[in-house]
């Protein structure tokens, strides 16, 4: 499995930036890479889309993760879709 | 005042006092052409004995007041008690001081080189902007974006801009990152900046690279990820450099994509660019905690050409 699949998952389980940090950070020194956080930082970065945020019509984040991992808060006040359309 | 022993009133020309020299002073300058082999020898009491000489009141109008007179008979000079406290414009000055103002020397050129000199100076000292980049930017005026205010006078000792339309800039408590440029579904721009982030104002800058690149050269698309960009040249130096090849090797498809990625690359660079021609320490210091932080920068050689590049694009636009 790439190493990038991998990672990709750790966006899917984790719940806050530092847990996917230190996640990642596991992931690189088991594949013996570089594991300092220049290098975890830039491939978080470069998968939420970099500082560039893409924003849907009722302004959320297009990017999940983005939310997810950024924007804690803001995903906590989140309504439930299935209750929205109620 | 008999000070260089010259006679009274008789100075070498470079030391007499330009007139008026206080506010009781009725001299005139004229020169004196009869003095055989003048030995002039500066008379550090002449003041004193010439204060001491003069009738009480009219030494007190002499020195400016009966204080300024005991002063000026403890030792201290007339020159340094009118001075004290007053414009560089209204000081005492010598004849030999005025000789060196550029007023002086611009009075000796012909009127268009006096424009010149004038137009020259102005530019020195005072960046023009006619259109500062930070009028475009809307946002509350409450202390706590004093941080905003920062970053923006950094953008505006830097350069210029072109028609750019109002976008409104947030501080946020909540946010992971240390800020980020968001485009609705209608293609309108705003800023996010975490209000606690230790680089919020180097972020900020980072992020107006971004705002520069969508909307001030074809509004709604950005002008680094054109085919025949306005950028080409910055973005080739941008390839050309050390970093940029360290960046190909790096065996991750999503750091490398953000790295290489054209927009990316453009706001980092322009971040960069306005650190180091504003001369803004407080950016400095956070480029640096960013550089630690992230890949993405360069070392100072590294970025001469990127920064040659970034300079005469804004040169060739009147942004500079």
């Amino acid at each position: 499995m790439k190493i990038d699949h991998e990672v990709v998952g750790l966006f899917e389980t984790c719940n806050t930036l530092d847990q996917l940090k230190e996640e990642i950070r596991q992931v690189f020194r088991l594949h013996h890479m570089d594991d300092s956080p220049r290098m975890v930082n830039t491939l978080i970065k470069g998968l939420m889309g970099g500082t560039i945020a893409r924003l849907d019509e009722s302004g959320q984040y297009l990017n999940p993760w983005r939310r997810k991992f950024l924007h804690p808060h803001q995903e906590a006040t989140q309504p439930e879709p299935h209750r929205q359309a109620a | 005042m008999n000070a260089w022993g010259l006679g009274p009133g008789i100075y070498p020309k470079t030391q007499a006092p330009q007139p008026q020299a206080q506010p009781h002073c009725l001299c005139d300058l004229s020169p004196i052409i009869d003095l055989i082999r003048p030995n002039p020898k500066f008379n550090p009491n002449a003041e004193r004995a010439f204060l001491e000489s003069l009738p009480a009141k009219e030494a007190r109008a002499v020195a400016g007041s009966f204080a300024k007179l005991e002063r000026a008979k403890a030792g201290e000079s007339l020159e340094a008690i009118y001075n004290e406290g007053k414009d560089e414009l209204y000081r005492w000055k010598r004849v030999g001081e005025m000789m060196e103002t550029p007023q002086i020397k611009a009075a000796r050129l012909s009127t268009n080189a006096i424009d010149a000199a004038l137009v020259e100076e102005e530019k020195l000292t005072i960046p023009t902007r006619l259109r500062p980049v930070s009028q475009a930017f809307n946002f509350p005026d409450e202390p706590e974006y004093q941080p905003i205010r920062r970053a923006l006078e950094a953008i505006d000792a830097a350069h210029d801009d072109g028609q750019l339309p109002t976008i409104d800039v947030q501080l946020v408590r909540e946010m992971e990152d240390a800020a980020e440029y968001a485009v609705d579904n209608r293609g309108k721009p705003s800023i996010a900046v975490a209000a606690r982030h230790p680089a919020r104002e180097f972020s900020l800058v980072h992020e107006n690279g971004h705002f520069l690149d969508h909307q001030a050269f074809s509004p709604g698309v950005f002008e680094s990820d054109q085919q025949k960009s306005a950028m080409a040249r910055i973005l080739e130096a941008i390839r050309q450099s050390k970093a940029y090849q360290e960046w190909e090797t790096i065996p991750l498809d999503d750091a490398r994509d953000y790295l290489l990625d054209p927009t990316e690359m453009w706001a980092r660079a322009y971040a960069t660019w306005v650190t180091r021609r504003s001369g803004s320490q407080r950016l400095a210091a956070q480029l640096a905690v960013i550089d630690q932080d992230e890949l993405g920068y360069w070392q100072d050689a590294d970025f001469a050409t990127i920064e040659f590049e970034i300079s005469r694009l804004f040169a060739a636009r009147g942004w500079l």
